[in-house]
């Protein structure tokens, strides 16, 4: 189901075109990417399905109701951070998350606790936020993002200042969120490793316009007609980079140390060629197939400057 | 329900600011520290912007001048508790005596009298004026025995009568001295011309000069006995005695001016005007000082006491005698006048001053009298009762207001500054509704730390300066009104002042989104109006000037003494209430019409 819906999205800020129609779809249980240098339009974006800029030309529709016109159905659906959390210092993490359910109906103190559960902040709750780290504040985040069940979820750099066990925690929530509550989840981002780690498809912004659109699921599928990056440590490297130009692979020495780009189903092949030619393996490393740099590929072609 | 739900909310979450939270407190706890500390600041307890001891009214003796001005002796002002006490023919006076220092002086008069006897023309002239001085002492010294403390004692002004009396009978007394010698002697002390003198106490028959002595003794004898005796109502008769004998006097005037003018037709220009001003008088006396002296002796209110029946009986004696002098001239007339033009600058203008200051005394006459007829006085004649306390209070709106610039300028833009404001308008609220939601809470807290500041106000003023003063009413043109329902209306009026500053700094806090300059702005704009309306109340921009909104912000001058808007309409300017606050209800207005539009189309860009 569509719960996202953003069709040619324009926004003009002081005479400026910060985004220039973009289009885009979040369905149910999805975790969509949204990736792109800095002054891309990702933030903006985000301000515009949120409602905090007015939109200047399109239609951004959640759950069928038209952000524009029908705002307050449009946010009872939709939960999310805008860069970063900021909170009221001067009250503890429960009296905010209190405070903003009060906003919505039907949100009672015992569904309170469960989400500070969530976010395995239960410890820390009532103290006040002024004490919080970086960190602790993004988990109140993602935690008045969660208040309402919303169907869809819009989160703007949540990994910002979390720290490693955080950052996989939350992904671990994306994820259980998307497939057991069919939440869709709008997620922005620059850690382009946690993107390939949770995202379903990924949007690539650049200076307002979408310039890329990736499913990688899609990748996974076509798995074994994708070269990847395997690195070889062995006890020779210099005998078996010989070995293997002269079976016309392609592969290199740098500085990491032997690396070659070949398909998942050639490895075993090779890896048998060089024992049989008397060269020791410690191992074989795949490199991932890295979002960056398809991500850096691309956005290299930005000509531009940061707008 | 939602919504009120959110504004519950939304006051927590302010109050949740421990900042705004004990300003809170100490805001309401002022209400109670202000009548505390005035209570137990010495020596004003019934003062409360000072209390205006009644003079006692002085006795118009109209024979001489000197004599009057030489009695006056009373120093004001002084501290009377110097020097030592005097004994005089086996009584001893008190430096604190009322007639201390009138002793005091006659005696070292005498003294120098002694010593500088070349200032006379024989030695028996000196005896003769030494022994006027000592009749004149046996008086003071009478009296003296008598009235021991208290210097507003209304017997007091007896003994400038007494003096006089005591003058008179000297010279009957000593008529077979020469009559140059006696002239001379008698001149130290009081100042009459030859002519009189001599038609007066040397030219006349035995049997009258009896008769006089007889007289005069009924005199002396009659003052003492009211010294002696206290005796309040036999001290009214002799007053209105004396009143009746000046109106004699006047009245004879008056007809010697008459005759003056059958004689010499030319002079009827000049005379008509004095007789007019004299007949005045007459009607003064007849229907202001006879009538309170006839009210003083009915109700018991002695004179020189400071009770709040002289205050309001003082209050109708000058408000009287100022209305029967006022009198508004014709067109014809005020144009002959350049300076009355120059100050006035049209005739209307003139007309509506003196029309609005004849009305005012009307109105002092009217609560005056009311309070006396009902035995209850109105709020002004008692200062320093709780009633006088309670209303000056009602400038706490003004203080309040100040905290109301401090919440509205902070509210909105402390989120905007704190971020805060991008969790908060991702909820399913129209943003009207979140900003109205944010304007009513923090308006209710500075409505409730008003109206319960006023409260506990008007609880410890009851308790400090006594309850059974909000019991008297207090009067207007139409009649009695009970304390609170006086106040109460006063008390909302003000919150006008709270509205309109609260509303001016939200606006700002909305508009510039810094809650520095929110707050600062108002609060210098604040004191520069009063800056500006003190500039102006005697400058002639006055007139176009209480057209603005400025000096209507602090509504509680309407009803505070002494205040800025007092000052405007003692220069006969008016002011209008109603104008004043409708006026400021519609800038209040259209500021949060100006808020709800900037908020509603804002793009929330940091």
């Amino acid at each position: 189901m569509e719960l996202l819906r953003i069709e040619n999205l324009s926004k003009t800020i002081k005479k400026k075109k910060v985004l220039k129609g973009i289009s885009l779809t979040v369905n149910s249980g999805e975790i969509v990417g949204f990736l792109g240098p800095n002054g891309a339009g990702k933030t903006t974006t985000i301000k515009l399905i949120m409602g905090l800029l007015k939109i200047t030309e399109g239609k951004i529709t959640i759950c069928g109701h038209d952000v524009a016109t029908d705002f307050e159905k449009a946010m009872e659906n939709v939960g999310g951070i805008v860069e970063n959390p900021d909170l009221y210092k001067r009250m503890t993490g429960r009296q905010n998350l209190e405070y903003f359910a009060s906003m919505y109906k039907g949100v009672d103190k015992k569904h309170i606790d469960e989400v500070v559960e969530l976010v395995k902040m239960s410890k820390r709750i009532d103290d006040r936020v002024k004490t919080y780290s970086l960190g602790m504040c993004q988990r109140i985040g993602i935690a008045q993002a969660l208040l309402h069940r919303p169907r869809l979820l819009v989160l703007d750099e949540p990994t910002n200042g979390l720290d490693p066990i955080g950052i996989k925690e939350l992904r671990d929530l994306l994820k259980y969120l998307a497939k057991e509550a069919n939440v869709g989840v709008f997620i922005s981002s620059h850690l382009l490793s946690e993107m390939e780690l949770m995202c379903d498809r990924i949007y690539i912004i650049d200076n307002g316009e979408i310039i890329g659109e990736k499913s990688m699921n899609q990748a996974e599928a076509n798995a074994d007609t994708v070269l990847y990056h395997y690195l070889f440590i062995t006890d020779n490297d210099n005998k078996a980079y010989e070995h293997m130009t002269q079976m016309q692979l392609n592969c290199e020495l740098n500085d990491e140390g032997l690396e070659i780009v070949a398909k998942r189903s050639d490895i075993p092949g090779i890896v048998k060629m060089l024992v049989d030619k008397g060269i020791g393996i410690y191992g074989v490393n795949q490199k991932k197939r890295s979002l960056e740099q398809d991500f850096i590929s691309i956005t290299t072609g930005s000509k531009t400057q940061i707008s | 329900m939602d919504f009120l739900r959110q504004i519950k909310m939304d006051i927590m979450n302010i109050l949740r600011s421990r900042f705004i939270l004990i300003i809170c407190i100490l805001i309401l706890s002022a209400s109670v520290i202000f009548p505390v500390i005035d209570y137990f600041t010495p020596g004003d307890n019934n003062g409360g912007g000072g209390i205006v001891r009644p003079l006692p009214i002085p006795i118009e003796i109209g024979f001489s001048s000197k004599v009057v001005l030489d009695m006056i002796g009373y120093p004001r002002g002084i501290d009377i508790n110097q020097g030592d006490p005097i004994i005089v023919d086996g009584t001893k006076i008190e430096p604190d005596n009322p007639f201390y220092w009138q002793v005091n002086g006659i005696m070292q008069e005498k003294e120098a009298m002694e010593a500088d006897k070349n200032r006379f023309s024989g030695p028996d002239v000196l005896d003769l004026a030494l022994s006027i001085m000592d009749e004149e002492l046996k008086l003071y010294v009478h009296f003296a025995k008598f009235i021991t403390d208290d210097p507003m004692d209304y017997r007091i002004e007896l003994a400038w009568q007494g003096v006089q009396y005591v003058h008179e009978k000297f010279l009957h007394e000593h008529h077979d001295v020469e009559e140059e010698k006696l002239l001379e002697a008698v001149n130290t002390r009081m100042g009459i011309d030859p002519e009189t003198f001599k038609k007066k106490y040397i030219d006349i028959s035995p049997e009258e000069r009896l008769a006089a002595l007889d007289d005069l003794d009924d005199k002396l004898n009659t003052i003492y006995s009211v010294v002696e005796n206290n005796d309040f109502p036999k001290y009214i008769e002799l007053r209105i005695q004396q009143e009746n004998k000046v109106i004699e006097d006047l009245e004879q005037q008056i007809e010697i001016y008459e005759q003056t003018i059958i004689d010499d037709p030319s002079q009827e220009e000049v005379l008509s005007s004095i007789i007019e001003d004299l007949k005045r008088q007459i009607e003064l006396i007849k229907n202001n000082n006879i009538p309170i002296l006839e009210y003083r002796l009915e109700k018991n209110i002695i004179p020189g006491k400071d009770t709040w029946q002289n205050r309001a009986l003082n209050d109708i004696q000058n408000s009287r005698s100022q209305l029967i002098q006022m009198k508004i001239l014709s067109e014809e007339e005020f144009m002959k006048q350049p300076w009355l033009v120059e100050q006035y600058r049209s005739y209307q203008k003139y007309v509506s001053t003196l029309q609005a200051e004849i009305d005012n005394l009307n109105k002092t006459i009217f609560i005056a009298e009311r309070s006396l007829e009902s035995d209850k006085p109105d709020m002004k004649y008692i200062p320093g009762g709780a009633r006088n306390k309670t209303v000056r209070f009602l400038e706490y709106s003004t203080f309040v207001a100040l905290f109301a610039v401090l919440l509205g300028g902070w509210i909105i833009a402390s989120e905007f500054q704190q971020g805060t404001i991008r969790l908060l308008l991702i909820r399913p609220k129209t943003r009207v509704k979140i900003l109205m939601s944010k304007f009513l809470a923090a308006f209710l807290i500075c409505l409730v730390i008003y109206l319960a500041g006023s409260i506990l106000n008007l609880i410890t003023n009851g308790i400090c300066f006594g309850f059974s003063d909000y019991m008297y009413p207090n009067y207007t043109m139409s009649g009695a009104v009970n304390f609170f329902a006086y106040y109460l209306p006063k008390m909302i009026a003000c919150i006008t002042t709270i509205i309109f500053a609260f509303t001016v700094s939200f606006m700002l806090s909305v508009v510039v989104k810094n809650a520095a300059i929110a707050i600062a702005v108002p609060i210098a704009c604040f004191v520069g109006s009063n800056i500006l309306v003190n500039t102006f109340t005697y400058s002639r921009i006055i007139d176009w000037f209480v057209y603005t909104p400025i000096p209507y912000i602090q509504i509680s001058s309407f009803f505070v003494p002494y205040s800025s808007i007092q000052q405007i309409i003692q220069r006969g300017i008016s002011l209008s209430l109603t104008f004043g606050i409708i006026m400021l209800l519609v800038l209040s207005a259209l500021c949060t019409a100006v808020s709800i539009l900037v908020f509603k189309t804002r793009d929330i860009t940091n």
